[in-house]
């Protein structure tokens, strides 16, 4: 029953929401490790690019940027802004909005995959967000892709030719039709076991709930499941209609 | 402006029916919703009225 659970992660580098479900998921797995039904976590992230048309330089602030793309007031959206950044400061996160560079991430999804050839796609997506959400760098230009995955042991050169050749590419496409065939429509989103979907940035009580859920239905397919949750959704409003 | 809660006690459960169900995966859900960013909005699911905007 220790088998490990395997997790696939669908994430964008440029989603808020991504880093803070990170930090839950991870305070999740953890909870759940420690568990006397807990089991080894195994997690592998895909790509997503929620923005794919986003150009790689912005001029100007990211209050800019949201005020000229959605049409409001710059201080509106400094307000949101401001409201996401106490959000991550909750999981420990220190959000800099003034400082980010926005940009387009299709190169850092193929330097994520690149990673995952060499067994750093962990550390490589952890120092993305980062590099994103916390410490104003740009996670759009070769160079600075380089110097970031050199960070975590990546050869830096062999990043350059990766971006010119676009070499990971096909890999990203690969993830992004998975996610579609998935139905897929927003991140993050979490496959577990290959079989069953968590949407969004949950709270690290629901994810421990979730992984020991899954553990405990192990020889079960989903279509068992679904069958027996029909039933008891059937029996439950046949309950409700003989007690009017 | 928005509610990004999710009630942590509660059970999260099998939804297999509707709009939440993916063609090739059963879809565990909490209640109240988690946020989520879809194109180039990021929101909290079912808290109407309180959708939550930002950069993606």
């Amino acid at each position: 029953m220790n088998d490990s659970v395997k997790v696939d992660v669908w994430s964008d580098i440029a989603c808020p929401w991504c880093y803070i479900g990170k930090r839950k998921f991870e305070a999740g797995v953890a909870a759940f490790a420690s568990t006397p039904n807990g089991a080894p976590v195994e997690v592998e992230y895909h790509s997503f690019e929620l923005s794919p048309d986003t150009p790689v330089d912005f001029e100007g602030t990211e209050a800019e940027f949201l005020s000229g793309h959605k049409g409001m007031p710059v201080e509106q959206a400094q307000q949101m802004l401001d409201q996401v950044s106490g959000i991550a400061a909750s999981v420990g996160l220190d959000y800099d909005f003034e400082s980010m560079h926005h940009t387009n991430t299709v190169k850092a999804h193929q330097v994520i995959h690149l990673a995952k050839e060499q067994g750093k796609q962990l550390e490589m997506v952890e120092r993305l967000f980062a590099a994103y959400f916390e410490r104003g760098e740009h996670v759009g230009q070769d160079e600075s892709l380089a110097s970031l995955a050199a960070e975590v042991g990546l050869d830096p050169d062999e990043v350059r030719a990766t971006l010119r050749d676009d070499s990971q590419l096909a890999a990203v496409r690969a993830d992004q039709a998975q996610a579609q065939s998935y139905g897929i429509n927003g991140v993050p989103f979490f496959v577990i076991d290959g079989k069953y979907g968590v949407s969004g940035a949950q709270d690290p009580a629901a994810f421990e709930q979730v992984l020991t859920q899954v553990v405990a239905l192990r020889g079960s397919t989903p279509s068992d499941v679904a069958e027996a949750e029909q039933r008891s959704a059937e029996d439950a409003a046949a309950d409700a209609e003989a007690t009017r | 402006m928005t509610d990004v809660r999710v009630d942590g006690s509660a059970e999260p459960r099998l939804q297999s029916d509707g709009q939440e169900a993916r063609p090739a995966l059963l879809t565990l859900v909490t209640p109240g919703g988690a946020p989520v960013c879809e194109g180039d909005s990021c929101f909290v699911p079912g808290a109407e009225g309180v959708w939550t905007e930002v950069p993606d």
